[in-house]
């Protein structure tokens, strides 16, 4: 009969643990407000052919942008998103899709990652797919998301992300493609604090005559990216 | 008419034709790397504005990146390089088919249009024939050669044009070649002219070639030339035989119904035929000799 109460109790401090363990993360700029980042990429690349392998790296090279939050319109947040050469004027939902982007009409807008709405329980996978039309024919898309942790203290949750997507390829011409990083987002903010992401890709291209086969080229890329918030000021 | 104009220009152009096909030897290669180029930059151009749309995970970020590395510009940029060599060794080898057997350098010998030039002087100003003969050689000489683009200081040695061409190639670019090379011949065994080409670069870097080129910088009259008047009649046969594409020719003839047009060296028997006692008798004379002692040479032009 004692041990009824403790029972009762580790079951309460569980339940309290898993609410605890899950969170809403969904963008709030804030209106009037400017947010400053910084935006390196680096990347390197090689070809391998026969014998040789020539290869190509590009610095690291930095960029800084700012947010301008300049609204909160039907769902929306009205952003002004500039560096110090142009600024674009975008529309953006809560979980980070555009709802619109004047300033870039006529081109298609990139698959940008969604942030899953409502709970989000730590070590749960969310998967968010798209076919991106390019040229008329689908090309299935996939953003995979993974709550790693949330730490409510700092009020940063920690999130594994990676994108998949299958290249157009044939028997003659074989890709692959991978995306993979983590972002640390800020709770109180509602704004990405910091996230490191790479990607890989990857190009047989073959020769085939009749029964014979020569591999040609082996191309592979990696690009390494890194963003950080530097500032937010009103 | 129409018609007839139609024929003999049909006529003419298929041996044309023929001939720039089997002196050919670098377009079926360039070809094919070109293709592969193309293909390979059109896949990596419409993998790059796919993946562009999903390597900048955030909506927030404005769309222009800074530009990522690009390691297939260094492999277009060899490439380039093997075309201009290619280039080249074209140019070698249709020089050393045209005119490196010497055939050619005895028939303008034999031409001397500056004796033909002159004759309208024979009866009126026969002193004026000697004054402008040489002349009138050094010209034609000299407008020939512009004419057929040669350049005695660049064709004079074939051998050492090759060997420069292809130094213009690291080692490993050349390894590189090489293995297309291969890569080629095993895609496409029934293709002659990388055979050709390959054995080509190989030998011609190695063995003298084409040596009968030399022959054609060498004006009529010329010292060097006098002193080998008489033995250049021979020259021809001697340089083909030592010519290694001769061997590549025929190496081509066996592979290849495309270069199998090729025409064999003229042997020498082509040009002799049977005397009504049996011997045999030059009919058409291979290097303009002197006169015979005794006869009166109406132009001097050995003097």
């Amino acid at each position: 009969m004692k041990a009824t109460p403790r029972i009762i109790l580790l079951l309460a401090l569980l339940l309290c643990c898993e609410t605890l363990s899950a969170a809403e993360i969904r963008y709030a700029f804030r209106k009037g407000y400017t947010y400053s980042y910084q935006y390196t990429q680096q990347s390197s690349g090689k070809i391998q052919t026969f014998t040789s392998s020539p290869s190509a790296s590009q610095p690291a090279s930095t960029v800084e942008f700012t947010i301008k939050a300049i609204d909160f319109q039907d769902g929306a947040f009205i952003v002004d998103i500039g560096d110090k050469n142009s600024t674009y004027r975008r529309y953006l939902r809560e979980n980070g899709e555009i709802k619109g982007a004047p300033g870039e009409s006529g081109q298609t807008i990139p698959f940008f990652m969604p942030l899953p709405a409502g709970d989000w329980k730590v070590s749960e996978k969310r998967q968010i797919k798209k076919d991106l039309n390019i040229g008329g024919k689908p090309v299935p898309a996939a953003w995979n998301l993974l709550l790693k942790s949330v730490d409510n203290e700092k009020g940063l949750a920690e999130i594994l992300f990676a994108a998949t997507m299958k290249l157009p390829d044939d028997r003659l011409r074989q890709k692959a493609f991978s995306l993979k990083g983590r972002m640390l987002f800020n709770l109180f903010e509602g704004v990405v604090h910091q996230a490191d992401w790479q990607t890989a890709y990857k190009f047989t291209f073959i020769n085939k005559e009749f029964a014979v086969t020569r591999n040609l080229w082996d191309f592979e890329k990696q690009v390494s990216h890194s963003l950080k918030m530097t500032g937010m000021q009103e | 008419m129409k018609k007839i104009f139609l024929l003999l220009s049909l006529l003419v152009a298929g041996p044309i034709h023929a001939q720039t096909q089997a002196n050919n030897i670098t377009s079926p290669f360039k070809l094919w790397l070109l293709n592969n180029e193309a293909r390979a930059l059109s896949s990596l151009s419409s993998d790059e504005m796919l993946i562009s749309k999903t390597s900048l995970p955030f909506s927030f970020m404005p769309p222009s990146s800074p530009a990522s590395a690009r390691p297939e510009e260094k492999l277009w940029a060899i490439h380039r390089k093997f075309y201009v060599l290619l280039d080249e060794v074209q140019g070698i080898y249709t020089l050393a088919r045209q005119f490196g057997n010497g055939k050619f350098s005895v028939v303008l010998k034999q031409a001397r249009p500056e004796i033909w030039a002159t004759l309208p002087l024979v009866q009126f100003c026969p002193e004026l024939i000697n004054r402008l003969s040489p002349d009138l050689r050094r010209s034609f000489h000299q407008t020939l050669l512009k004419a057929l683009n040669l350049d005695p200081q660049r064709d004079a040695d074939l051998t050492t044009r090759l060997n420069r061409a292809i130094k213009k190639l690291s080692d490993e670019e050349f390894r590189l070649l090489n293995d297309y090379f291969v890569s080629f011949a095993a895609l496409f065994p029934s293709d002659g002219s990388i055979k050709v080409l390959r054995g080509f670069i190989e030998t011609g870097s190695k063995k003298p070639f084409g040596t009968g080129i030399k022959e054609l910088f060498r004006p009529v009259g010329s010292q060097l030339s006098e002193t080998q008047g008489t033995t250049a009649a021979a020259a021809p046969a001697i340089l083909e035989s030592d010519d290694p594409l001769a061997e590549l020719e025929r190496l081509a003839q066996f592979d290849s119904g495309e270069i199998s047009t090729l025409s064999e060296p003229a042997s020498e028997s082509e040009n002799l035929e049977e005397n009504s006692d049996g011997t045999p008798v030059k009919t058409q004379p291979t290097e303009l000799e002197p006169p015979p002692p005794g006869t009166d040479d109406l132009f001097k032009i050995w003097d």
